[in-house]
């Protein structure tokens, strides 16, 4: 679908029609529509930019998913990661450090965890799976170790809240500090994949592993900075999460690894590698926003909400292979 | 195929308005009071039963002066509810009432909520050290006395002396964790009970197969084990199960706070003597009229008392409670089945 | 002697993971002696024996798909929605015991084919049908039962002899759940390696172009195997309500399919497609159940079994990883040894 096929030929306005982003993007308007219909409250940018912040930070970490995504990967110690940097960090303040110190710390951690990860799945070739499976498993336990039943706050009052810092406001909406943080880091991304070596080579691994070993692509070092940066991206989301809640916990963010997923997933990522778009995820992550608040913002029950979202899931790919799959019920 | 893909996404819109239009539930209207009841989660048949006590009081006060709304996150985890809690402040609630997932991981969102103007309260246990937090807490019982309550309750079922053991909840449940120092404080101090030993505190997290496991290792771990007190509905449906399918009810009592439904086959077939509970629903119903009362301007001071239909008077204690029950009532073999069938 | 020998190299996976049992045993034993004790010991087996059969009876067509390259991630939720349908049968309209059974795995089937004909037929990949399937089948459980559970004794009466009785075996009661499970395995050994379904499993998983060119049917055999998957989440859900003795939306089959899928891999099913045996899958699911059994059993504080939990998963997996790498560096030098003694 990435102009490899023949209709892009025809033109550049034809590509960028075919592009695969349309389908997230055609949902998120159904969404929002459905959304403003059902709920008068739901009509309110103030809301809407406050609820927003929270999938934020798990949207971040989509974006760096999408890469691992692309490359033919998956990281679902993602949630567990940030909760372990954000403990560290929340540990270091209340040894004595100054907050300064301890952050630097958290990412570090973060970091760390990502290259437990990438290690053991790019030079001992263990699939990515099942060693994200485990250590999700160590990197929370590490956190309920250390934290227990207690939760660790009362941090400096320039640490707390960050995101409702704004950026400029619209009225009584405020655009805050993550929202921006999120919509830089997936410019960030969308150059590093799409406009870089790198992105290339993270491709190119996804694609076919054997042939990018031949085109003497190191593919255990792109392997090991995918994890180390899904780390440092989960040790940022980490602590600004521990911002938002004053607080953290060590079942922060607990089962949200799926979560996650779907938005690589709704983004138009191709599980098995070799394609993925930071557009789509962006779109797929603002689709999920609207989906989730929409949906309980007009009091639908969270039974319903899981129905509709495996609906949505199940559409956002169904829809754009619409074509493929009369042709694809003929052959093998 | 371009067309078939607008076609596709026109169809997907439909198609989302039909499924959203049959689960959505009617948008507000003026006038009514509003109730949010947020459970830890869904899908708990404890919430269930607490639920039935607010539509209970507003069958009483006149279905067309409430809207009351029964919503959560389908997991409990902390931070799930904090969503919840914006969408009722966002549709102009006038009561939300909260059974929280932790101590204080929702301080702020309660914060703003109040700064909105819309009163919050806890429901079913109250935020140790958060309580400035909140405006008042729906507790069904007082909480001190359930230490107490438990172990008496066992002591009466092993006579007195023995190995027992604790199956908890989750390491970082905050009532769980309360009750079983209060359970511990008392077994210190109480000359009563000098010959029984509490072993050991496991935790079940609330799950069938983990609070089934901890159980099946504590009967292997303690050969001369005599009781469980397991003070979560979970927990003791679990450990009863165990006893049962093992024979084991003469030799192992388990006892704890159960639901009157769930433990029914297990008070019957004796393998379960007695649990403790208080009256879900009662709190339910308490929160309906102090809703009503605070809508017609009482405010929820220490001290202050207001009416709860056939409940009777309610003071605001000093520290922001107020208790529906004093003491755990006893479910046992002589009114199970007559509470088995309300909750 | 040379037999054996042969026939330890040929299998050197699985004896690795059995290798790895008796090391959690044995670490067991230095940190709690008495857990190795007689008595105690049959208490620790029972509780293994007692988690396998749910576990397994999943990881037996988890399996299937791995082979094919695939994943099930809605196995938790179908489990799910197939008991509460009999669930819902059992209560209220009092059907029998196999009545329910005949119903659950009617259900899970019928949900397997939905999986199976949108990744067969329409080539959407597995990940994605099953993680919009897993919400989706969860969402409906939650809708059909309107989030109550079926408790107890809701349930037709035998339900829970499947757990209590069963075959003794010198001394050990083998509970029904677990010759079920056995004899479940074995079906499954004796289909995947004399049947032409069973190679066409693997033929599809390990080349998929060069099994349609030797003309097997790649969809039906990938349609088949999804719709057995959804009729073994039916079985599944019987064994859990018959485990457990109730039926919840929200607890039943909760987080199964990470367990399920760590136990299939851990077993030595390859990710890559193509490779897995029964036997290797039912040493996974040993090692998973002993783990979580000597984790409660040895006493490991509770703040501290999740990451015991994950540390042992990942060293299990690096250990595998490192036997096996030393095996094959020996098997090229034997080769190559072989090659240059021919010269």
């Amino acid at each position: 679908m990435k102009g490899l096929d023949g209709r892009s030929k025809r033109g550049k306005l034809s590509a960028v029609f075919s592009r695969r982003e349309w389908v997230p993007f055609g949902l998120l308007l159904a969404t929002l529509i459905v959304s403003a219909s059902l709920s008068e409250s739901f009509r309110d940018l103030a809301y809407l930019l406050r609820t927003t912040t929270r999938y934020m930070e798990l949207g971040m970490t989509a974006l760096t998913m999408t890469l691992i995504v692309s490359a033919g990967m998956i990281d679902l110690s993602v949630p567990a990661t940030m909760c372990c940097s954000a403990t560290v960090a929340a540990l270091a303040f209340h040894a004595g450090l100054p907050m300064e110190a301890a952050i630097p710390l958290g990412l570090l951690t973060g970091l760390a965890c990502g290259a437990v990860n990438g290690l053991l799945i790019a030079y001992l070739n263990l699939p990515s799976m099942i060693v994200t499976i485990g250590t999700m498993s160590v990197f929370r336990g590490i956190s309920q170790i250390f934290i227990g039943d207690k939760s660790l706050g009362k941090f400096p009052e320039w640490f707390n809240s960050i995101e409702k810092i704004p950026v400029f406001m619209i009225g009584k909406a405020r655009f805050g500090v993550t929202i921006l943080a999120f919509i830089l880091l997936a410019f960030a991304f969308y150059l590093v994949l799409h406009k870089t070596g790198f992105g290339r080579k993270v491709l190119a691994v996804g694609a076919n592993e054997q042939a990018a070993i031949f085109s003497s692509v190191n593919t255990r070092r792109v392997k090991l900075q995918l994890f180390l940066l899904s780390g440092f991206v989960s040790g940022i989301a980490g602590l600004l999460t521990m911002s938002r809640l004053l607080l953290v916990r060590y079942d922060m963010n607990l089962n949200s690894e799926i979560d996650v997923v779907a938005m690589v997933l709704l983004g138009g990522a191709e599980i098995s590698g070799g394609n993925g778009s930071i557009i789509g995820t962006f779109i797929a992550v603002l689709l999920v926003i609207v989906l989730k608040t929409g949906l309980i913002v007009a009091n639908v029950t969270s039974d319903a909400q899981m129905f509709m979202m495996g609906l949505i899931l199940l559409l956002s790919i169904i829809i754009p292979n619409i074509g493929k799959l009369v042709q694809g019920f003929r052959d093998r | 195929m371009k067309r078939n893909r607008i076609l596709a996404i026109a169809l997907a819109a439909l198609m989302l308005v039909t499924c959203c239009g049959l689960v959505a539930t009617v948008s507000a209207e003026e006038g009514k009071i509003k109730i949010y009841f947020i459970p830890k989660n869904l899908g708990n048949p404890y919430f269930e039963a607490l639920s039935s006590g607010f539509k209970d009081a507003i069958a009483e006060l006149g279905e067309d002066k409430y809207e009351y709304i029964f919503t959560g996150p389908a997991t409990a985890e902390a931070t799930s509810q904090i969503e919840y809690v914006e969408a009722a402040v966002q549709n102009d609630a006038d009561a939300i009432f909260i059974a929280a997932n932790s101590n204080d991981a929702l301080n702020g969102t309660f914060d703003d909520a109040r700064d909105a103007g819309v009163p919050i309260y806890l429901i079913n246990q109250d935020i140790p050290g958060s309580e400035s937090h909140r405006d008042a807490a729906i507790m069904p019982v007082d909480f001190s006395t359930i230490g107490k309550a438990q172990i008496k309750l066992m002591a009466e079922q092993i006579g007195y002396e023995g190995e027992f053991a604790i199956l908890s909840a989750t390491t970082d449940a905050p009532d769980q964790n309360t009750w079983i120092e209060l359970m511990k404080e008392v077994l210190a101090n109480d000359e009563a009970y000098s010959k029984m030993t509490l072993v050991e505190v496991v935790y079940g997290d609330d799950q069938p197969e983990k609070s089934t496991i901890e159980m099946e290792a504590l009967i292997t771990k303690y050969p001369n084990l005599k009781g469980v007190i397991a003070p979560t509905t979970v927990g003791i449906a679990a450990a009863c199960k165990v006893v049962q399918t093992r024979g084991l009810a003469e030799k192992i009592r388990v006892t704890g706070l159960g639901l009157p439904s769930e433990m029914k086959e297990f008070v019957m077939d004796g393998t379960c003597l007695g649990f403790q509970l208080w009256n879900p629903p009662y709190e339910g119903y308490l929160a309906v009229y102090l809703a009503t009362a605070v809508k017609g301007g009482f405010k929820t001071e220490p001290g202050a008392t207001f009416s709860a239909g056939k409940l009777g008077e309610y003071t605001i204690l000093e520290n922001g409670q107020i208790l529906s029950l004093v003491d755990p009532m006893l479910y046992d073999i002589t009114n199970i089945e007559e509470y088995a069938a309300l909750f | 002697m040379k037999e054996a020998r042969r026939f330890v190299t040929q299998n050197v996976k699985e004896f690795v993971t059995l290798a790895f049992i008796l090391l959690i045993y044995l670490v067991a034993g230095v940190l709690r002696p008495e857990v190795l004790s007689g008595g105690r010991m049959a208490g620790v087996v029972n509780s293994v024996l007692l988690w396998t059969p749910l576990n397994l009876t999943m990881a037996l067509g988890m399996m299937m798909v791995v082979i094919m390259r695939g994943i099930d991630l809605s196995i938790g939720s179908n489990v799910a929605l197939s008991a509460m349908v009999a669930g819902i049968l059992f209560r209220d309209h009092g059907a029998s015991l196999w009545q329910g059974i005949v119903v659950a795995v009617a259900v899970g089937a019928a949900c397997g084919m939905i999986n199976g004909f949108l990744i067969a037929y329409l080539r959407i990949p597995p990940i994605i049908v099953t993680l919009g399937t897993m919400n989706a089948y969860r969402g409906l459980t939650f809708i059909i039962s309107q989030g109550k559970q079926v408790t107890g004794y809701e349930l037709p009466p035998g339900t829970t002899d499947f757990v209590a009785e069963g075959v003794r075996l010198g001394g050990v009661l083998i509970p029904w759940l677990v010759v079920i499970s056995l004899l479940l395995a074995l079906v499954f050994y004796l289909i995947l390696k004399y049947t032409h379904f069973g190679r066409e499993v693997y033929a599809v998983g390990s080349n998929r172009e060069a099994a349609y060119l030797r003309g097997i049917n790649c969809k039906k055999t990938e349609f088949l195997v999804f719709t057995i998957v959804g009729a073994l989440c039916g079985i599944t859900a019987m064994m859990s309500a018959s485990r457990f003795g109730y039926i919840n939306p929200s607890n039943t089959g909760k987080g199964l399919e990470f367990v399920v899928i760590s136990a299939t891999i851990i077993g030595g099913v390859s990710v890559n497609g193509g490779k897995g045996t029964v036997v290797g899958v039912l040493l996974g699911c040993l090692l998973l159940g002993t783990v979580n059994t000597m984790i409660a059993n040895v006493g490991i504080p509770g703040t501290v079994q999740l990451f015991t939990y994950g540390l042992i998963i990942v060293t299990a997996l690096l250990v595998d990883r490192i036997v096996l790498s030393l095996d094959s560096k020996r098997r090229m030098a034997q080769q190559v040894a072989g090659k240059e003694a021919l010269r």
